[in-house]
């Protein structure tokens, strides 16, 4: 055996070694999102049976049925018509959505301002941008306490515009410090351009400025969304009713005990939860990173 | 008529004229000046109420004004068991947390390091976790660590004894870990892969033929070019992982007994579930304190400040 063939056969051992390394990493990774999209689909019969069943034969969508408010007969059986336990999500949904465009288009529309005046202006220079980025680290808790209080008092404590405004608190903060990096490509010579022709500062932010930064805002308004969708400790803090409670506040309601977990229905649940993430994956994975560390780290 | 249309177009130029004046020569303020007051509302004037309250008793169960009591909340706090233990597995849980998902991050993002067939794959499929919500990866996690659920059903197959993951102490504190490592350990590891990928291939080439060993070349080459990304990905997860609510509030709210009661649920129980405002402002300054102290330690400890300032220049 020549030296050739040893580092051949070491080099095939290493990469078998490394695939086999990923291979269970991603199983790792993947595997709660599989049993999640199963328990899903199955019967209440199949969840928790025992032993586990890991590939489903059958499968019904009625879990799906009953966290919207179906009430009519379910899994082959007719014993549940006319009997839900369930509240439907609908109106949780609604919520979470309403709330969610609303807290990320002001956090946007004043997040790029605030960006821009750092970008273009000058002001505050590296002290505004990292008292903002110091922001990430108040936690919400702290901030919820008081805020409810000052809600209580004009009236804003379960309503959209209340949520709305305290996740600006996040969406805020984060737009702007990460437009900054988007307003930075921006070239000077193109605003100047602008204003040559007879544009006023704030013509020539939306007309040229902000046109150049759009898929920056789009980013930043998907993960904003995200943001507010997934948050639960404000919501949760915030609101005490379907007027305004969002999707993570209903999802806490399946692990009440005296109920019983109905791990189909909550898997359901959490299936619909995921999906504004899984459609949007594919266009924020390249911002994610940015996004997560608000700008601080970049791709 | 005339008079008073002549009245209104003096005006007219007059705001007009203010309004030019104001957008172009002031114009950094009408960019920076609403932003900054919402913030001002909505974080610097909660927190001063904050400080404020936390002086104070005000229990909102007895529908009292507040009332100033000076520092006895803090003093409650120091002899409230509930609150130490709090204190203490906010600590263990993060330290736990965060320094597992490092390894984990760091050893994934080596191992992709060197070109792999189909490791294009792995980015887009890891970074999924991230953005779960939290509360459905809390729920998803007491689903799969049901005494009936799939963990224990392949420690059946192994003929292992199964384990009650959420039921024991240590056990749950376990599982909690093992939800936020799932979540968040994609995180660690896209920063240091984006970090590995930055190095310079001439550096290690050098290295290579100056015959480092691996162990040479990552210890003296790869790790202090990775370094100011690791600090501040850690820096990063440890402050989010103080901020840890959610995966508990779902996965054991607290328990069994206060084994995984961490300090923002304490907190966020005092105050919106038993109504102890003034109590939970206190501990709500001590938290802020803490993370602050926190956040500088870790820069401190990694040096990054001096790190930073010498890539700068």
């Amino acid at each position: 055996m020549n030296i050739n063939t040893r580092g051949k056969i070491t080099r095939i051992l290493t990469t078998s070694l490394r695939y086999v390394l990923l291979a269970l990493a991603m199983l790792f990774y993947l595997f709660p999102i599989y049993w999640l999209f199963m328990t899903a689909f199955k019967f209440p019969g199949d969840v928790t049976s025992n032993p586990v069943i890991w590939f489903p034969t059958r499968a019904t969508v009625d879990n799906f049925r009953l966290l919207f408010g179906y009430t009519g007969p379910v899994w082959n059986t007719a014993e549940y018509a006319g009997r839900s336990f369930y509240q439907s999500v609908s109106p949780y949904l609604l919520n979470s959505l309403v709330v969610g465009v609303i807290s990320s288009l002001l956090g946007i529309l004043l997040g790029a301002s605030l960006a821009y005046g750092i970008v273009r202006f000058h002001v505050g220079r590296s002290r505004l941008y990292s008292w903002i980025l110091s922001l990430r680290m108040v936690h919400p808790v702290v901030i919820a306490i008081p805020l409810f209080l000052v809600f209580r008092t004009v009236h804003l404590v379960d309503s959209w515009i209340g949520l709305s405004i305290a996740h600006l608190l996040v969406s805020l903060p984060f737009a702007a410090l990460l437009l900054v990096g988007f307003f930075s490509d921006v070239p000077n010579d193109l605003v100047d351009a602008g204003r040559l022709e007879g544009l006023t500062h704030i013509g020539a932010f939306f007309r040229i400025a902000l046109p150049l930064v759009a898929p920056g805002l789009v980013a930043v308004f998907v993960i904003s969304f995200l943001n507010s969708w997934n948050e639960l400790l404000i919501a949760n803090a915030l609101t005490n009713s379907a007027r305004s409670q969002t999707f993570p506040v209903f999802t806490t309601s399946f692990i009440q005990v005296e109920r019983g977990t109905a791990w189909g229905i909550a898997a359901a649940g959490g299936v619909i939860g995921m999906l504004p993430m899984l459609l949007s994956i594919f266009y924020i994975q390249r911002y994610l990173v940015r996004g997560l560390t608000m700008g601080a780290v970049t791709d | 008529m005339t008079r008073l249309l002549l009245f209104y177009k003096r005006t007219q130029s007059a705001i007009g004229r203010i309004w030019t004046y104001l957008a172009e020569r002031k114009a950094p303020w009408f960019f920076v000046g609403p932003p900054i007051l919402i913030l001002f509302v909505l974080i610097i004037y909660p927190t001063i109420y904050l400080y404020r309250l936390a002086l104070s008793r005000y229990d909102m169960a007895f529908m009292m004004d507040p009332e100033f009591i000076g520092l006895r909340n803090f003093v409650k706090m120091f002899t409230d068991a509930s609150f130490l233990t709090a204190v203490k597995n906010t600590f263990y849980l993060s330290l736990g947390a965060v320094i597992v998902e490092f390894m984990l991050g760091l050893g994934l993002a080596l191992l992709l390091y060197e070109p792999l067939r189909g490791s294009f794959l792995v980015k887009p499929i890891i970074i999924i976790p991230m953005m779960i919500p939290p509360v459905v990866v809390g729920l998803n996690f007491r689903l799969i660590l049901d005494a009936f659920g799939p963990i224990n059903g392949l420690l059946q197959l192994l003929h292992l004894p199964v384990i009650d993951w959420l039921g024991v102490p240590f056990n749950a504190r376990m599982s909690v870990i093992m939800a936020d490592v799932w979540q968040w350990s994609p995180f660690i590891f896209i920063i240091v892969l984006a970090a590995l990928n930055a190095i310079p291939t001439q550096l290690l080439d050098a290295a290579r033929v100056d015959g480092a060993s691996a162990w040479q070349l990552f210890r003296h080459v790869i790790w202090p070019m990775i370094i100011p990304s690791v600090a501040v990905a850690i820096t990063f997860r440890f402050v989010d992982a103080l901020k840890l609510f959610d995966i508990v509030y779902m996965l054991t709210y607290g328990g069994p007994a206060d084994a995984t009661e961490v300090i923002s649920l304490y907190v966020y129980r005092t105050a919106f579930r038993f109504g102890q405002l003034g109590y939970a402002s206190a501990m709500g300054v001590v938290l802020m304190l803490f993370s602050i102290v926190v956040v500088w330690g870790i820069l401190r400890v990694m040096n990054l400040e001096k790190r930073l300032e010498w890539g700068e220049k």
